[in-house]
């Protein structure tokens, strides 16, 4: 075994085992303290709730996931365009920004009546909310990356009369790839909270649902185990978006170079 | 060597009456004349502040004055090489030193070619060429940053303290290449420093910018004969006229406490 990978066996044991220990006092206590398991069910409760709800779990997280990759990939698109917008211009990004930042503060719950009216619920109005949870931090980085740079490098690209566009093309976008990864590892944890949060709100029926519903009607229905399962299940697909998202991000910028070179 | 006021060749670059005022009661030059003779090499010394690079930014027509006029020999092609190498990390080596010719629309094949050659110019090969700016010292980017310059074959290279942040050693090595260039090419070339003996290395003439904004320029002709190397560093007759271009400097700064 090479040294590297003895290093990784190295960094994964100690929260392994840390887990292990947290379960096994979270066994003791709940056999210990005779909880109900409405109220705190034991680990091996919720393994058992993961088992009978296998089905029901995968297809809640796929649904789930593919809304929250839809909504995060609107985000990209429509945050990266955005922000190519506002860098062109002073005026348009005095007159917008404080619009972008509403995105950002508006609290769900208080369009979501909104959405139901304009897009329905389902699908699309999950997407919808997805969208405008993860696409502040893509607008933000984006447009930062666009617009920070270096004088000297703007002059030389005066002095060879380079256009709007070749500046744009050549310059800023190339320039912003390292800002833009940064933004997209923020939204991709965000759309994941969108999505589930959509559909606790905007997105489900009795017959087609993902995590968001099955959170409230297992809590609704004091399922508490199958809510841990479900509240699990909605954790790992976070992580497994943001490690997609993160392992992309730090390949292109390998290739990348980050910032300008001194 | 040329006088300044009546160079014996045609001037590449010239400021009659030259002003530059970012606000109208601290004008950062005032009524400059200024004549560069084609194929000199002039360096710009002075005290820190008192325009050097705003004198570059003119001649290299990124900046207009606020009067008088700055002319150029016809359409002359001019370059700029930073303090700062300034490359691109997402491009190679080889497209770093490309940019200028896309970004002028220079056709593929000339393109490829011209790279080529300024690559050659610097001693890169053909693995140094796809090296990406992080993977070189800071003096293999300065050297790519000059390449980037070149690559347009430029009438007139202007070049803002370009070895300042580098070590002496390497300093002096890069003065060495650069007259090489310079000679081997023919280039006007204006070179702002700090360092006095990298300032008479280098030229035909020093040219002391005073502190005090209005005040005459100060010309010292270098008259060493071409091609130069290491060994006239040493010489009583370098270190002589270094000492004179020092004092010159060292005046105009004391008019300025004054």
């Amino acid at each position: 075994m090479s040294p590297s990978s003895w290093f990784r066996l190295a960094a994964w044991w100690p929260p392994l085992l840390l887990l292990l220990v947290v379960l096994t006092g979270w066994q003791t206590a709940v056999w210990w303290f005779d909880w109900p398991v409405f109220l705190v069910p034991a680990p091996t409760d919720v393994a058992t709730a993961v088992v009978e709800d296998g089905d029901r779990l995968l297809s809640a997280t796929a649904r789930t996931g593919v809304a929250a990759v839809a909504g995060f990939a609107a985000s990209l698109l429509g945050g990266v365009l955005i922000a190519v917008i506002f860098s062109q211009s002073r005026l348009v990004r005095a007159s917008c920004y404080p619009y972008a930042i509403f995105l950002q503060t508006v609290p769900i719950i208080a369009i979501a009546p909104l959405i139901i009216t304009w897009f329905g619920t389902g699908f699309a109005s999950v997407v919808l909310v997805t969208l405008i949870i993860s696409l502040f931090p893509i607008i933000a980085s984006t447009t930062s990356g666009l617009l920070n740079i270096d004088e000297d490098l703007l002059e030389l690209f005066r002095l060879y009369r380079a256009g709007r566009w070749q500046v744009l093309w050549k310059l800023r976008l190339p320039h912003a790839v390292p800002y833009l990864v940064t933004g997209a590892r923020t939204s991709s944890g965000m759309a994941v909270i969108g999505a589930i949060v959509g559909e606790f709100f905007v997105g489900h029926t009795t017959t087609h649902y993902g995590l968001g519903y099955l959170v409230l009607s297992t809590s609704q229905n004091l399922k508490t185990a199958h809510l841990f399962a479900a509240v699990i299940a909605s954790a790992l697909l976070g992580i497994a978006l943001f490690g997609i998202v993160t392992l992309t991000g730090s390949t292109l910028l390998a290739r990348w170079g980050s910032g300008v070179e001194k | 060597m040329d006088s300044p006021s009546a160079p014996s060749v045609l001037p590449a670059l010239s400021f009659d009456g030259v002003t530059v005022a970012f606000d109208a009661r601290h004008p950062v030059l005032e009524r400059v004349d200024l004549t560069i003779a084609d194929g000199e090499f002039v360096s710009l010394v002075g005290p820190s502040g008192c325009g050097k690079s705003t004198a570059l930014r003119l001649m290299a027509g990124l900046l207009e004055p606020t009067s008088g006029t700055v002319e150029r020999y016809e359409d002359s092609r001019v370059a700029l090489v930073f303090q700062e190498p300034n490359l691109l990390p997402w491009r190679t080596v080889e497209e770093n030193i490309r940019l200028p010719l896309e970004l002028l629309g220079v056709e593929a094949t000339e393109a490829r070619q011209r790279v080529g050659e300024s690559l050659e110019l610097i001693s890169f090969g053909p693995a140094d060429a796809v090296k990406r700016p992080r993977e070189l010292s800071g003096g293999m980017r300065m050297r790519v940053s000059l390449a980037r310059a070149l690559v347009t074959r430029p009438d007139v290279l202007l070049l803002d303290e370009p070895f300042a942040a580098l070590d002496d050693l390497l300093r002096e090595q890069l003065n060495e290449e650069l007259l090489e260039i310079h000679s081997a090419r023919g280039t006007t070339a204006i070179f702002v420093t700090h360092n006095v003996s990298e300032a008479v290395f280098l030229a035909d003439r020093v040219v002391v910018m005073p502190a005090t904004t209005g005040d005459e320029f100060v010309h010292v002709p270098v008259g060493f004969s071409r091609p130069r190397n290491a060994a006239l560093r040493a010489t009583a007759d370098f270190a002589q006229l270094a000492g004179d271009v020092s004092t010159t400097l060292r005046n105009s700064d004391r008019e300025e406490a004054r």
